[in-house]
């Protein structure tokens, strides 16, 4: 970059600044992929001063520090635009990104996998997210050959094996575990209940728009749901990356039967407690 | 319908109550002007509607109560037909059981209609 066109840029940042708001994002972009930095962190720095609520100002910001090798700073702001937009999928897929560049794998493909959650057709976070979990393995496979470690690790726990300890429950009428993306992994509501599946992303959906829910979360994670029909009650319970949902009869105390899911979402998610465990 | 927010908020572990259109606009309320419970509410019932239409697919019927604990407070929603919701907010410490009584039997008062079956009953 010369020195005519950093005067040329600096002329055009102060005629920018005095354009409506919400725009210093789109000319810091154009002047991002112009490859005028300089130009591009005066206009970003200015807007999100001004408007420190407008996330997609902040992703913008995370990328100008991530062209300058500033993978700390673009990691900060991408989280503030988050933290403003939390179902911001480009913001999501950008922290992935970010976070590989750090050799964080294991956070940048659980930052991609919210970035295709809430949007399945991000090729971005596909790309990124392939390249995350395709050097995951080579990494792990050393550590994976002490038998030391190998018994130190917890010993793993079914979904089928809890959902079916739930399900032997008296006054339990069916258990079923879903993955956070709404995916049915093991159990059902009843014998040759269709519905399962349309359950498990209707469930894994309610759960992901309380966990978002930035008034609630006042009150902290999320632990569990239980919703009283005319026919029974349904708990909906937090198991980390999992949900454990269980249809009780109406009868039953709800005070016996969430210590038994409670316990199968520890055993699921192998935390010390329940509910801690809530997505950044 | 402010006197039954008052009543039920004589319930142990009871924080505030509101009743909220299906909107989520606040029709009637009772709580600490410290607390911004009209935003509360109004995602309460959000989340509260996503999980009381599990109801059919589950096989539970339509949701009288729907209860939404978390690490530390737990929401209490009711659906009043015709009206919207009665939400009601409580410590980590409150008990269910008599807290849905109280809503159900709140709520049964604002609506005019008789509650269904007690649900806390021991098997």
């Amino acid at each position: 970059m010369g020195p005519d066109r950093i005067t040329a840029g600096n002329t055009a940042v102060a005629d920018r600044r005095s354009a409506p708001v919400f725009s210093f994002a789109a000319t810091a972009e154009q002047y991002l992929a112009e490859d005028r930095l300089d130009a591009a962190r005066d206009v970003c720095l200015h807007g999100v001063t001004q408007s420190p609520g407008y996330a997609p100002g902040h992703i913008v910001m995370a990328k100008i520090h991530q062209e300058c090798g500033a993978h700390e700073a673009a990691e900060q702001s991408v989280r503030r635009a988050i933290q403003i937009d939390p179902m911001n999928s480009v913001a999501h897929a950008l922290l992935g990104q970010v976070l590989l560049l750090q050799g964080n794998r294991e956070a940048a493909a659980k930052a991609l996998d919210e970035a295709l959650f809430l949007c399945p057709a991000n090729p971005v976070a596909t790309e990124l997210l392939r390249r995350a979990k395709e050097q995951e393995p080579a990494e792990r496979a050393p550590a994976a050959a002490r038998p030391s470690e190998v018994v130190q690790q917890p010993q793993p726990v079914s979904d089928e094996e809890e959902a079916s300890a739930l399900r032997a429950m008296s006054g339990v009428d069916g258990a079923l575990v879903a993955t956070r993306q709404g995916l049915a992994s093991a159990g059902t509501m009843g014998e040759g209940n269709e519905n399962d599946e349309a359950l498990a992303a209707s469930a894994a959906t309610a759960m992901q728009t309380w966990k978002r829910s930035q008034a609630l979360g006042t009150f902290g994670a999320p632990r569990w749901a239980a919703v009283a029909g005319e026919r029974g009650q349904l708990v909906v319970a937090d198991a980390g990356g999992k949900l454990v949902l269980t249809r009780v009869a109406r009868r039953l105390r709800l005070g016996r039967v969430i210590p038994q899911v409670e316990t199968a979402c520890r055993n699921l998610s192998g935390r010390s407690e329940v509910g801690h465990a809530s997505e950044s | 319908m402010r006197a039954n927010l008052e009543q039920l908020n004589m319930t142990p572990g009871i924080i505030g109550s509101l009743v909220v259109a299906f909107d989520g606009l606040v029709i009637e309320k009772d709580v600490a002007e410290s607390v911004d419970a009209p935003v509360m509410a109004a995602e309460a019932v959000q989340v509260a509607a996503c999980f009381s239409s599990l109801g059919d697919l589950s096989g539970i019927g339509d949701a009288d109560t729907c209860v939404l604990q978390a690490e530390r407070g737990i929401v209490f929603a009711v659906p009043l037909t015709g009206i919207g919701w009665l939400v009601a907010f409580g410590d980590a410490e409150a008990y269910v059981g008599p807290v849905r009584q109280a809503m159900r039997a709140a709520a049964a008062d604002i609506t005019g209609r008789v509650p269904l079956a007690e649900h806390d009953e021991e098997e």
